[in-house]
């Protein structure tokens, strides 16, 4: 931290925002008397988030203030007791899921994260097809052709700034050398409009169709014939001109993102993606981009992949890790009354809410997090990024980061917590 | 000799994976021994009489009585004998079962049939997703033998699979047939959106109109197909249950597909006699 | 405290002690002169007729790292047949191939060794690498930095940049890293597979940049040397697997002017075009040159037959290698300006000639290269086999009969092309001491490791001598770690953590100016996270960082 110009602020610069999966890290924060303020490079989740004033709160036995040990101990014992505990959430950084690992290692449990449904899709992917993916360096020095599918990437409010809209690229690609397409219903393209004023391509149609209207794309630049005039209310002329367009691109990128497909077997959508793109790469560079990684979603799927040797999600139960991404989801484990114990941890967005099940729940979350509903334990966790230093996979799942702190917190973070726990087993 | 007889006690609390529950594991092993089976329930370990009241002793034929669908893996990598089982099951029954017979007249969870590469499954209830398909992590879905329906199935029926047949003589869900290599799916009732999503080879013989064929499925028009004659025939040969097809005759409407996976399937829409 | 072993048969090449009987000394986990008669000999171990040897180390094995994890992602039923329970001690896991990183530390741990050395670890993707390797328990660990296809390289080359300015980037990224070494894998090839071109020999040209890989090999061997890095550049070659590869082989042997170079894999890369399917043994070639050239040294890469998945930086090779990816399903991914990677599963099929014969060449590459300094034993785990499969290859290198059973096995023609069966060297335990400890220690300028002398740390492993020698290299009677006990039968009775093995060589920091610009104008991370501070090692990675010294 330096001085600021202000008597009592600091300002840390380089920070990265954890509260998105393409994690900015050229954020300039300054610290006044523990109230932070994004000076330079805060998109509007990032202001939010860095600015809110923290809560004051405490850790809960059955909605009643207790010592930190206190709630430490109940914790353990409702662990301890459980048959069959999910720990879910997973809103934490790369030393909180290594400890939550542990956890579940020892206690026998089923780990999902709270973007579990979004992060399978990519997972079920790989395992049946594999797939030629790129990071954003890539897409900001090389990409001339970029495929929003599904997704307005509003979400990761700079990611056009960040990686497509360049003031200098190394290969000299100027932007208007750049071509944006967006396939998919109700999408913001405004982003997408080059800073030339140069529209992107729209071609509209919903979500679920999407599947049907890539693989259309994929027969017609295989070079067959259709029957049809029409797939999904797009003309097939259009399907062919945007085909040709991506035979002749240089390096062509099909983006989308694991969450904004939320829909049923969304992982076929994405396999057509990957299919054609893989078609595509015999004959030029094509690639895939998949956004998502909020929450710390692409660092838990990481971490439980290199210590368990499976991606997300993983049962404990029979002493040695067994996966099945489908079946361990919170939803259905909690529906199907698989589980006895709930540990929600969650340490980014104050927003997200625990799930409400009749079995014994602790909820790690922010401090100002409003639950519904009162869990046997409630311990207040601080932020990776804001009020202690960590690292965090990016959403291309192959840069990670390292995390600052930017100010002092009262709070524990969720490593020192389940260490206690582990320790204390 | 009567039937080995597994009765479940209560309905169990947590998921029971009952794959040590299968006749060439059961041979020769006195009752006793059976009853001291090691079970993973939840976190622990139990012995087996503490869920199941257990009686009989033909280990060839094992009948699962009250059965629930906390009950899963049921009959896995079976090789030989039966199972029938009264009452529901849960997910991967007959999972990568290779001989032998098992038969439900109940419900079950999905996956039935997961990656089965032989023998015969009869389910007389409904079926959710993923018949005959395969987990990731499977090469394939089923490799070969026979899954009947009585009822309904859901998703992703026959997903990924090589070889065999699956018959539903209800509805089928979406999906149907995706990604499949080749085998043989027929559906009697009505069929979801999208059959034949992604498939290579293999042929989904569907009684109704799907509410929605992919683009990427290309008409060839009515045509007579000797397969058809022979598959109906071959199917009647093997049991009663399985003669069903009399008000179809071999004429069907046919469509190749998938074009964008350079699909050599086909999805064949059955016509009716009269 | 004192320690004392007595009674065995120690091989320590680097004091030339072969097979003789010596009692060693520990205390505060290093290897210590006979204490004075009065010392308190705290505990003995009676190790009469057992074999001890320093700890292995293993100087090119793929244990971490985006690639890794992307086979673990994606092979489920690689790891569903080996499962791994948690004990009292241990944590669970899985994987056969690509087994989980607490697995992995384990099971090197069982073989006897002490350290292992992740060879491709890309700049952008170093935190993660470190990462994983942090989470590898039992042993010491380092990685090498991957450069020669990322931008700011290549185009220093093709400005025609001063080589000073170029070392002094090679030495700001060893330390922005926290490396050992440096790699270059397919040189300019991974650049150019971007720009789509398909292949690349040594003296084409990347289309963009203009420069060859002869060109980036002669720049990145001399900032190596003009660094002091001990470990020479650790090259995986041009045309990796490509029938006719050993003339390329061969000319980048020359291309480095006598400067030292390590030839990884090499075995992928001694492929002739002989024959009636066009494929043929390099191998004797290739050893011979090794044999002539004393600044060049290698490891093998054998395979060994059986399902395992490959992962490597080359992206370019493994895009144009996935049309045999089994079972079918394969991954490329092009990484930040910087790198690429390719995960392509594969089985080695010992009925396939191909196959077959690429077994035979990475045995004679083995029984032909006369110096066992210059030649390490290797799978390119899990490229050509899981690391697990050491002790057999141990065992086919030492067991003539037993290698010839084996080629009696394998593809007829295979077999017949092969002169396999005419070598009839025997490696010695003392030549396997050198291969798997000594060398590896010295080419990586490890001055307190892989021997046994006075002042080593004690990383020591101690084997029942069998005349199966895959039995006996499978399950050694006891491994020491910094002088602690850790297995005892084959099995972990202590977990430790392993400390990760750095340099920090000298360089002139005014490179990082047009660093930060570079950064600023073209990275999509700012320079200053780029780089990865000693605190996420020690402080988030539970572990800790030893510093070797440069030439």
């Amino acid at each position: 931290m330096e001085k600021a110009s202000k008597a009592n602020a600091s300002i840390t610069r380089d920070v990265t925002c954890p509260f998105c999966g393409i994690l900015c890290d050229d954020l300039v924060i300054q610290n006044e008397q523990g109230s932070l303020k994004v000076l330079k490079n805060g998109c509007p989740k990032a202001v939010t988030s860095f600015e809110s004033t923290v809560a004051v709160n405490e850790p809960k036995i059955n909605g009643k203030s207790v010592a930190l040990s206190d709630a430490i101990d109940a914790m353990c014992k409702i662990l301890k007791k459980s048959h069959a505990p999910l720990i879910a959430g997973l809103g934490s950084d790369v030393a909180g899921i290594r400890e939550i690992m542990n956890l579940a290692d020892k206690t026998g449990a089923v780990i999902d994260h709270m973007h579990g449904n979004a992060l399978i899709r990519n997972s079920l992917v790989l395992q049946d097809l594999g797939w030629i993916t790129t990071s954003m360096t890539e897409i900001k020095n090389r990409a001339d052709l970029i495929i929003f599918a599904g997704t307005d990437a509003t979400n990761y409010p700079r990611f056009f700034e960040r990686a497509i809209w360049n003031k200098h690229s190394m290969f000299k690609l100027k932007n208007e050398q750049r071509e944006i397409v967006y396939i998919g219903d109700k999408l913001n393209t405004k982003s997408g409009v080059n800073p030339n004023g140069k529209k992107p391509s729209v071609l509209n149609c919903k979500a679920d169709q999407i599947g049907e209207v890539i693989s259309s794309l994929h027969a017609l630049v295989t070079g067959a014939t259709l029957d049809v005039s029409e797939v999904a209310g797009i003309k097939i002329k259009t399907l062919q001109e945007l085909g040709e367009k991506m035979m002749a691109a240089k390096y062509g990128v099909i983006v989308w993102s694991t969450s904004d497909l939320d829909f049923p077997h969304a992982e076929l959508t994405i396999q057509n993606f990957c299919e054609i793109v893989k078609y595509l790469t015999r004959t030029t560079r094509f690639a895939g981009f998949s956004l998502g990684g909020n929450d710390g979603a692409t660092t838990a799927n990481n971490v439980c992949a290199w210590q368990s040797g499976y991606p997300l999600r993983v049962n404990f139960n029979k002493g040695y890790p067994e996966y099945d991404a489908q079946r361990y989801s919170t939803q259905n484990v909690l529906k199907k009354k698989e589980v006895d114990s709930l540990l929600w941890i969650s340490s980014f967005n104050s927003k997200v809410n625990s799930p409400r099940a009749s079995i014994p729940t602790i909820v790690m979350a922010t401090p100002d997090t409003k639950l519904n509903f009162t869990p046997d334990v409630f311990i207040p966790v601080a932020t990776p990024g804001v009020d202690h230093t960590g690292q965090l996979f990016r959403t291309d799942s192959v840069v990670s980061l390292p995390l600052k702190q930017v100010r002092q917190s009262s709070y524990a973070s969720v490593k020192s917590i389940l260490k206690q726990v582990i320790e204390r087993m | 000799m009567s039937a080995l007889i597994f009765t479940l006690k209560n309905q169990p609390k947590f998921t029971l994976n009952v794959a040590p529950l299968i006749p060439e594991n059961l041979e020769g092993k006195t009752l006793a021994k059976i009853k001291a089976i090691k079970l993973i329930y939840g976190n622990r370990t139990v012995r087996l009489d503490s869920l199941f009241n257990v009686k009989g002793t033909d280990s060839t034929h094992i009948c699962i009585e009250k059965s629930s669908s906390k009950l899963i893996n049921v009959g896995q990598k079976m090789t030989q004998g039966s199972i029938s089982i009264k009452g529901d099951v849960g997910d991967f029954l007959g999972q990568g079962m290779k001989n032998g017979r098992i038969i439900i007249d109940g419900n079950t969870g999905s996956w039935a049939g997961n990656a089965m590469s032989g023998g015969r499954i009869d389910i007389n209830g409904n079926a959710l997703d993923y018949v005959g398909a395969g987990a990731p992590g499977d090469t394939f879905g089923m490799t070969n033998g026979l899954i009947n329906i009585k009822g309904n199935a859901g998703d992703r029926v026959g997903d990924r699979m090589r070889r065999g047949i699956i018959i539903i003589q209800g509805k089928s869900g979406n999906y149907c047939g995706s990604r499949i290599h080749a085998g043989t799916i027929v559906v009697l009732d009505k069929v979801g959106k999208l059959p034949g999503e992604g498939m290579r080879r293999g042929s989904i013989i569907l009684a109704k109109k799907p509410t929605h064929l992919s683009a990427t499925f290309k008409s060839c028009g009515n045509l007579k197909m000797q397969f058809l004659r022979l598959l109906f025939t071959q199917l009647a040969n093997i049991d009663d249950e399985l003669a069903l097809f009399s008000k179809y005759g071999p004429e069907a409407h046919r469509f190749s597909g998938d074009l964008a996976r350079n699909g050599k399937g086909e999805i064949l829409i059955l016509q009716h006699y009269k | 405290m004192y320690i004392k072993l007595t009674n065995g048969i120690v091989y320590d090449p680097v004091h030339g002690i072969n097979g003789e009987h010596r009692d060693i000394y520990i205390n505060d986990g290093h290897i210590t002169r006979k204490p004075s008669s009065n010392a308190k000999i705290d505990k003995t171990y009676d190790l009469k007729g057992k074999v001890i040897m320093a700890g292995a180390i293993d100087i090119h094995t793929h244990i971490g790292g985006g690639k890794v994890n992307i086979a673990r992602m994606m092979l489920p039923e690689d790891h569903a047949t080996d499962l791994v329970e948690r004990t009292e001690l241990t944590r669970s896991g899985c994987g056969y191939a690509a087994p989980s990183t607490l697995t992995a530390g384990y099971r090197y741990a069982e073989m006897g060794y002490t350290a292992c050395f992740e060879p491709a670890m890309l700049p952008s993707n170093a935190r993660q690498t470190h990462m994983e390797m942090a989470d590898t328990p039992m042993v010491d660990k380092g990685a090498y930095a991957m450069l020669g296809s990322d931008d700011f390289f290549l185009r220093m080359l093709a400005s025609k940049k001063d080589q000073a300015a170029i070392s002094d980037y090679v030495g700001w990224t060893i330390n922005a890293t926290q490396a050992m070494g440096i790699k270059v894998v397919n040189p300019g090839g991974i650049s150019a597979f971007k720009f789509n071109q398909r292949k690349l020999n040594l003296d084409e040209q990347n289309q963009y940049y203009g420069v060859s890989p002869r060109d980036i090999i002669k720049s990145l061997a001399r900032a190596v040397t003009e660094l002091g890095i001990p470990h020479p550049l650790h090259v995986h070659g041009c045309n990796l697997g490509v029938p006719g590869n050993l003339n390329t082989t061969l000319e980048t042997i020359h291309a480095v002017e006598g400067m030292r170079m390590h030839l990884t894999h090499i075995q992928f890369h001694s492929y002739g075009t002989e024959g009636d399917k066009k494929f043929s043994s390099g191998a004797a070639e290739i050893a011979e040159a090794v044999n002539k050239n004393p600044n060049i040294s290698i490891d093998v890469g054998q395979i060994l037959f059986g399902q395992t998945v490959t992962a490597s930086g080359d992206s370019m090779l493994q895009y144009a290698g996935h049309w045999h990816a089994h079972p079918k399903k394969w991954v490329i991914m092009d990484i930040e300006c910087d790198a690429g990677c390719g995960v392509v599963p594969f089985k080695y099929r010992d009925k396939n000639f191909v196959n077959a014969l690429q077994w035979a060449i990475g045995l004679e590459i083995f029984l032909l290269v006369d110096d066992p300094w210059r030649v390490f034993l290797t799978t390119d785990h899990p490229n050509g086999a899981p690391f697990t499969s050491y002790p057999h290859l141990i065992r086919l290198l030492m067991d003539k009969s037993f290698r010839n059973d084996m080629l009696s096995t394998i593809n007829k023609e295979a077999a017949a092309a092969s002169t396999l069966a005419s070598i009839d060297r025997e490696y010695s335990l003392y030549e396997i001491a050198i291969m798997t400890r000594a060398a590896p220690a010295k080419s990586l300028g490890l001055k307190n490791r892989g021997h046994l002398g006075s002042g080593a740390v004690a990383d020591i492993t101690v084997y029942s001598n069998n005349k199966d020698k895959e039995k006996m290299f499978s399950k050694p009677d006891y491994v020491f770690k910094n002088g602690e006990l850790i297995v005892r039968n084959g099995k972990i009775i202590k977990v430790v953590n392993g400390a990760t093995h750095t340099l920090r060589p000298e360089y002139d920091n005014s490179i990082e100016k047009s660093l930060k610009r570079y950064f600023d104008d073209f990275q999509t991370v700012s320079l200053s996270n780029f780089k990865i501070d000693d605190d996420e090692i020690i402080e988030h990675g539970n572990g800790k960082i030893i510093v070797q010294p440069c030439m």
